[in-house]
């Protein structure tokens, strides 16, 4: 076996940590979580050369070893416990060529770790534009360590960083600063008292928060020493960020020059028309538009070929082997239905990352976030609140996690009850078939109605979380404010191999999590649709014929199918909660569905597959949706209307049909108090406004 | 086929796919849902 090095990744957020990673890494890579904490823990290896290989840790950003939240606890806990067995053999310091001051602060802490430290100084291929000259040789002399000019988007500087990450034993542990220069007194009383320990990871061990001293204290056994009070401790923090900031102002003021008469003022002209109070709303409104229209437009040709392909799938499966019997069945109307349910988002999904993972690339969600926060405060939410809700498109449960930065508690409660309002990915498919449903497929203006609807859905979603937060702020009486500060990146080409990786992860996370509850929930409901008790159900087809006025054999054949349906287990479940949908418009099939679905909400698309499946004896190639479509009252009117699928649509935008929601919920609110609440609150939310919309449409 | 031999397998599979929603699913996600989270998920 080769040898194997631990290699770190750190740096401040948004200096393109991720695509150094993506580029030391390319695929292999996986994501998991550090233990006691949800904080995300990103992986990968990289080969080096004569076999030896680099586990590259991707470090949650971090603008210093200050640490003041869950996600930089992660990285100082990790950075001063040796034993951890992810403790890096060499720290690669991310910076951005623009913002290469800031980030040395956190460089010259972690150096003064004495932990081998390369300075990686990524998009230096936008030195010249920005009027940036670096005197390479001499930063490394006043540093002490080695320094790689990278530049991940013209994929530049890579090899000669791997080189640098093999030699790193050559690099110098010297610290940058001496640790006692912040107050000489009480600096060698604390080395005094432990002459064996380092003086800087002491420090840090005594100034951090407790929750990660724990490990750190307790080894250090800081009770022999006589610690300064919490306020002392803070004034002593800022003077070593002060004599820190002097340190590399001195280095910079040698090594670097910057001449902004070179520089081009493409940033501030954007950012003044993309945040503008009036044009950045409208610009942010056409954008949402763009994308909504062309997940439509580019997603139909192959989600309909996927649909007629598994028709056509589970067709053949019954007519080559008609001596499996139910097994047969199960196969052709269970598991493949099953599947193609999910499979059969997978283009819009897709689609959707994509424009998603662009707009975070490029930097402009960043401004979208700066945006949002003028509206957000006028609902009684923290301007941070706007990243959870952000995030929540994608899915509650880090969005819910994300709130962990919101210092006021009662802000942090309120966006966590509020998250689960914006439309996470779970419930794109049932608007999809909904839609598809019940909404003509014309356009106006080059806009389709369908698309327009979805784009209505997300910010019906977005505008309830917002209107409930705003009730719950008068309810819960929120009075401290907390700051809102976010930075503004800088513009970029977004990098496709950045954005094809996380459409592929967010994808392949998609078909494998979700696919296989829906696969498991609809073998579970083929089973309960395919059985049922007493006399009904068993001698269906003698029930039928009794009372049957049909001529054809396909005719009848139906009826009969319609007939086991309505007398199978799960036709009883959903029989006795039809008297309580039906005045909002669904019949017990689609009871069936709801009940189905709240556990977790995508799986009522594949229910509906596999009941409407079940209840057809049709000997033709039939998709989902023609099955739903044809769908009526024993009155023969359509089950599927304008009402019934708006109403539908509402129920879904609102209710709380997410068990995994709710138990991060509990988690973070360490109480079953406001899941609970949540649940009911949404789900009686849900059902008044279908209940409202199918009264008045119908 | 059997119609025994049918039913026998459908139980099996109805089985496996109820274990796997209780235990791994529905059980997993309030105790210690690790790979959730990532968009897509279904939560």
């Amino acid at each position: 076996m080769g040898k194997q090095l631990n290699v770190a990744l750190i740096g401040n957020p948004n200096t393109g940590k991720t695509s150094v990673f993506n580029a030391l890494t390319g695929l292999n890579q996986k994501v998991g979580n550090y233990p006691g904490v949800t904080v995300d823990k990103k992986q990968g290896v990289c080969k080096l050369s004569r076999g030896v290989k680099a586990n590259i840790l991707d470090l949650p950003g971090t603008y210093s070893l200050n640490a003041s939240s869950l996600d930089e606890n992660v990285v100082i806990e990790l950075l001063l416990n040796k034993n951890d067995k992810d403790y890096p053999d060499v720290a690669l310091i991310i910076s951005d060529v623009e913002t290469l001051k800031r980030n040395l602060l956190l460089f010259t802490q972690i150096k003064d770790l004495k932990i081998p430290t390369i300075l990686v100084i990524n998009m230096s291929d936008l030195m010249r534009r920005k009027g940036i000259a670096l005197d390479i040789e001499l930063l490394e002399e006043k540093l002490h360590t080695k320094i790689a000019l990278v530049s991940t988007r013209k994929n530049n500087g890579m090899e000669g960083l791997k080189q640098l990450i093999e030699n790193y034993k050559t690099i110098s542990i010297e610290p940058c600063l001496d640790t006692t220069i912040i107050d000489e007194d009480y600096f060698k009383s604390l080395q005094k008292a432990f002459p064996n320990q380092d003086i800087y990871k002491l420090w840090l061990v005594i100034t951090q928060d407790a929750n990660f001293g724990k490990i750190s204290r307790q080894e250090l056994d800081i009770s022999r020493f006589k610690t300064k009070s919490n306020q002392e401790l803070k004034h002593l923090q800022q003077k070593e960020a002060i004599k820190r900031y002097q340190f590399i102002n001195g280095v910079l003021n040698k090594a670097q020059t910057i001449d902004r008469s070179k520089a081009t003022g493409l940033r501030s002209k954007l950012d003044r028309l993309l945040i503008h109070k009036v044009w950045g709303y409208v610009i942010f409104f056409l954008i949402l538009l763009g994308i909504f229209q062309a997940v439509y437009d580019w997603a139909t040709l192959p989600m309909d070929i996927i649909d007629s392909s598994f028709a056509s799938l589970a067709e053949w499966v019954k007519v080559s082997f008609p001596g499996g019997g139910k097994v047969t069945d199960l196969i052709a109307e269970g598991i493949i239905s099953g599947i193609g349910g999910v499979v059969i988002f997978i283009p819009q999904i897709a689609f959707l990352f994509l424009f998603i993972s662009i707009l975070e690339e490029s930097g402009y969600m960043s401004r979208v976030v700066f945006l949002m926060d003028r509206v957000m405060r006028r609902f009684g939410l923290s301007g941070k609140s706007v990243v959870p809700l952000i995030s929540g498109t994608a899915c509650a449960i880090p969005a819910v996690m994300a709130t962990r930065n919101i210092e006021n508690w009662k802000e942090r409660l309120i966006t966590i009850l509020v998250v689960p309002f914006t439309t996470c990915a779970a419930r794109l498919p049932v608007y999809l078939i909904i839609i598809a449903l019940v909404i003509p497929d014309n356009s106006v203006m080059g806009l389709s109605y369908q698309a327009l609807t979805l784009m209505g859905l997300y910010l019906i979603g977005f505008g309830m979380a917002i209107f409930s937060a705003y009730i719950l702020d008068r309810i819960l009486k929120t009075k401290h404010k907390t700051f809102f500060v976010v930075e503004m990146p800088n513009y970029k080409l977004p990098l496709i191999k950045n954005v094809l990786i996380t459409v592929i992860e967010k994808t392949k996370t998609f078909v494998l999590e979700a696919g296989k509850i829906i696969l498991a929930i609809s073998i579970v409901l083929w089973v309960m649709a395919s059985y049922g008790p007493g006399d009904k159900f068993n001698n269906a087809e003698s029930y039928v014929n009794k009372n049957s006025t049909f001529q054809s054999n396909y005719e009848l054949n139906d009826q009969i199918a319609a007939f086991k349906l309505e007398h199978s287990y799960i036709g009883i479940v959903g029989k006795t909660i039809e008297p309580l949908i039906r005045p909002l418009g669904y019949d017990w099939k689609v009871g069936i569905g709801l009940v189905a679905s709240f556990a977790a909400r995508e799986v009522f698309v594949g229910t509906l597959a596999t009941i409407y499946s079940v209840g057809s004896a049709s000997e033709d190639e039939e998709t989902i949706k023609t099955r739903m479509e044809n769908e009526t009252y024993e009155d023969g009117t359509k089950v599927f209307t304008l009402a019934s699928g708006i109403s539908l649509l509402l129920f879904y935008a609102f209710a709380m049909q997410c068990m995994s929601t709710l138990a991060i919920v509990r988690r973070e609110t360490k109480s079953w108090k406001w899941p609970i609440l949540q649940l009911t609150g949404m789900t009686a939310i849900a059902y008044i406004c279908a209940l409202i919309a199918f009264q008045t449409l119908k | 086929m059997n119609s025994f031999i049918q039913n026998i397998i459908i139980s099996i599979v109805v089985l496996l796919a109820l274990i796997y929603l209780f235990r791994k699913q529905l059980w997993r996600s309030v105790k210690d849902k690790k790979n959730c989270g990532n968009g897509g998920c279904g939560c």
